[in-house]
C-alpha cells in the first residue's frame, strides 16, 4: 500500500504542470535558451560567435525619478535618493533635503542667489515646511489618486495646422486604473460649436488608454487619434458636456480635423495636504531628473493649473465635496 | 488503515496544493480570491506580479541581444534575419519604435517595429560599422492593473556608434528609451490555452543626447 501510495505521489508531481492551467507562466518563461542564454546576470555573455558587451550604468541613471510610481515613493520618504529602502527613525531635516531634491532645481526661481521670483521660494518654503513639519511622515500622497495630465497636440483643419491642449485625469473603475480625457482648449474650433450631431460610440471595455500612458507620452492615445478612431471612448462621463470636446470630437470623427501630434506637457497631483504640484519630466545627464516639481500652488488658488483645467478641476472638487474652498 | 489514511491525505494534499506553492503562493502571498472565494482569474496575486517583473527583465535583455545582432554586419544575413523573426515575437502586434538622432536639431521618428528592424539591418549601407551597446540596467515600473490585465513600462539606456570605412566614429549618441509592457491572459500558440504571458509594446524615446557632431 505504501509503495503503491507513493508511487501515486510522483505521478501527483508529474501532473503538476498540468494542474497549473497557465496561471502565471508564460511561453518563453520556461524555455531554458530564455533563461540561460540571456541570463541577466551582470558582464559580458558570449552567444556563439557574438560578444554582447554592457556598459555599467552612469550615477545619474540609478538617481533618477524614471517613473511616477518612483515619484510617489520619494515623496512618501518610503525609499530615498538611490531607491533604497528608508527604515527607521524619520529625520526630519533629512526629509526636508530629500523633499527639496524632488523639486526642479534648475529652475531658475529657486536657484540659490536669485532675486527673481522670490514668491516662488516662498511658496516653496511653505511647502516643506508644510510637508516635513506638520505631518506625520507616512503616506501622504497615494500613487494614481487626483492625477491630472496636460498633453499639447497639432492637428490640421481647414487646411491649416492649429494647436490645441487635452486635459486628463487617471481615473479608477473598479481595481482598474485608465487615463480618461476630460476637457480640451481648442481655440481654432470656437467658431465652430454649433448644434452638431452627437457622436453615439458606445464605450468598449477593451479600448482605454492605459494607466502608464504619461510615461510613454501618450503614444497611445495619439495612435487612436491617428487611426481617426472616435475619441468619445477615452472621454469622462462624470464630466459635465464640454461643447468644445464635443467639437472636437465631431470633426475628428468625420475626418475634417487630423491630429498630427500630441506630447505631454505636464502633470499635476493634488495632494491630501491641500497642495497642487505640477511635476514635468526633465531628462538630462544629472541626479536631479526625471519627473521632479516643477510648480505648486495651494489648492484653494490653482494659480498653477492652466484655464482649461482649472475649470474642470474647481467644479469637480466643489461638486464632489472635497473642496478647495477652505 | 490509519497509515493508508495519513497517505491518501498527503497524495491528495501534495496533488491539489503543490501546484499553487510550487509557484511561490505561500501564506504571505494568498491567491487573489472574491469574496466567494473563487480564484479571481483576471488578477495576479504580488509574488506573481514580481516574478513576471523579472521576466519582463529577461524580455528586455533579450531584445536588445536581438538589436545587437541585428545592427551586427559581421554575423550572417540568415543569423540577422532570425533574430528579426525572434524580436518581432517578443511584441504586441503593430508596436511602433520611435529612433531619435541629433544632428543641428533633435529628430524624433516613428516606425512600425519589423520596419524599424529591418532599417537597423540596413544602416550598414550608411555605416561601414555599427555597434549598439547597452547599459547594464533594465527599469521595470510597478504593474497597473487595467481592463485587460496589467500594463508597465520599462527603461533601458543604450549608446550607438556608426563607423566609417576609416574606422572614425561618424554619429555616437546616448538614447534612453521608454518601452510599454502588457501582461494578460492571452492564448498561448504554443500551448493552445490561455496563459498569462507578457509581450513588449510601444518604444518611446525618453531622452536622446548626442555625443558627437556628425560629419
Amino acid at each position: 500500500m505504501r509503495q503503491l501510495v507513493i508511487l501515486c505521489f510522483f505521478i501527483g508531481l508529474c501532473l503538476l504542470p498540468k494542474l497549473t492551467n497557465g496561471q502565471e507562466t508564460d511561453s518563453l518563461f520556461f524555455k531554458n535558451d530564455s533563461l540561460v542564454d540571456h541570463s541577466i546576470n551582470r558582464g559580458d555573455s558570449l552567444l556563439g560567435t557574438y560578444k554582447h558587451q554592457r556598459l555599467a550604468p552612469e550615477p545619474f541613471m540609478k538617481a533618477r525619478i524614471h517613473y511616477t510610481n518612483d515619484f510617489v515613493k520619494r515623496f512618501n520618504d518610503l525609499v530615498g535618493p538611490d531607491n533604497d529602502s528608508i527604515n527607521g527613525h524619520h529625520d526630519h531635516a533629512a526629509r526636508k533635503q530629500r523633499i527639496w531634491k524632488l523639486f526642479d532645481l534648475e529652475d531658475d526661481r529657486l536657484i540659490r542667489n536669485s532675486s527673481s521670483n522670490s514668491v516662488y521660494k516662498y511658496v516653496v518654503d511653505q511647502f516643506l515646511y508644510e510637508v516635513c513639519e506638520s505631518f506625520k511622515p507616512g503616506t501622504l500622497i497615494a500613487p494614481n489618486e487626483n492625477m491630472y495630465a496636460e498633453v499639447r497636440g497639432s492637428a490640421i483643419w481647414k487646411q491649416q495646422t492649429h494647436e490645441y491642449k487635452m486635459y486628463l485625469k487617471k481615473e479608477r473603475a473598479g481595481s482598474n486604473w485608465l487615463w480618461e480625457i476630460i476637457s480640451i482648449d481648442a481655440p481654432f474650433l470656437l467658431t465652430s460649436t454649433g448644434t452638431l450631431d452627437k457622436d453615439t460610440t458606445t464605450k468598449n471595455v477593451s479600448k482605454f488608454i492605459p494607466p502608464n500612458a504619461h510615461e510613454m507620452n501618450f503614444m497611445a492615445l495619439f495612435k487612436h487619434l491617428n487611426a481617426g478612431q472616435s475619441i468619445n471612448y477615452f472621454i469622462d462621463d462624470s464630466y459635465p458636456n464640454d461643447s468644445l470636446l464635443n467639437t472636437f470630437a465631431y470633426f475628428h470623427s468625420n475626418g475634417q480635423l487630423r491630429p498630427q501630434t500630441l506630447e505631454i506637457s505636464s502633470l499635476w497631483i493634488n495632494t491630501p495636504m491641500r497642495w497642487l504640484i505640477q511635476l514635468r519630466q526633465f531628462n538630462r545627464d544629472s541626479d536631479n531628473s526625471g519627473w521632479l516639481i516643477s510648480d505648486l500652488c495651494r489648492s484653494s488658488e490653482t494659480t498653477c493649473l492652466p484655464k482649461g483645467l482649472h475649470n474642470k478641476i474647481r467644479n469637480t472638487f466643489i461638486s464632489n465635496n472635497r473642496g478647495v474652498e477652505k | 488503515m490509519r497509515t493508508s489514511l495519513y497517505y491518501f491525505t498527503m497524495l491528495i494534499f501534495s496533488i491539489s496544493l503543490s501546484p499553487v506553492s510550487s509557484f511561490g503562493q505561500g501564506q504571505n502571498d494568498p491567491l487573489p480570491v472574491d469574496q466567494d472565494g473563487n480564484v479571481n482569474e483576471d488578477k495576479l496575486n504580488p509574488k506573481q506580479l514580481r516574478a513576471f517583473q523579472e521576466l519582463v527583465e529577461f524580455k528586455v535583455n533579450e531584445f536588445q541581444t536581438f538589436l545587437t545582432i541585428i545592427s551586427d554586419p559581421k554575423q550572417s544575413d540568415q543569423t540577422r534575419e532570425l533574430a528579426i523573426e525572434n524580436a518581432l515575437r517578443l511584441f504586441m502586434p503593430n508596436s511602433t519604435m520611435q529612433v531619435g538622432s541629433v544632428k543641428t536639431k533633435t529628430l524624433i521618428k516613428e516606425y512600425p517595429l519589423s520596419i524599424y528592424l529591418r532599417r537597423l539591418k540596413n544602416l550598414e549601407k550608411k555605416y561601414f560599422d555599427i555597434s549598439i551597446t547597452f547599459y547594464d540596467l533594465a527599469l521595470i515600473n510597478d504593474w497597473e492593473k487595467t481592463n485587460t490585465g496589467y500594463v508597465t513600462t520599462a527603461t533601458y539606456f543604450q549608446r550607438f556608434q556608426g563607423k566609417g570605412n576609416n574606422g572614425k566614429i561618424m554619429y555616437e549618441d546616448k538614447t534612453s528609451k521608454n518601452m510599454d509592457v502588457d501582461l494578460r491572459n492571452r492564448k498561448d500558440p504554443f500551448y493552445e490555452e490561455n496563459r498569462w504571458t507578457v509581450l513588449l509594446g510601444d518604444i518611446r524615446v525618453a531622452e536622446i543626447t548626442p555625443k558627437k557632431s556628425v560629419q
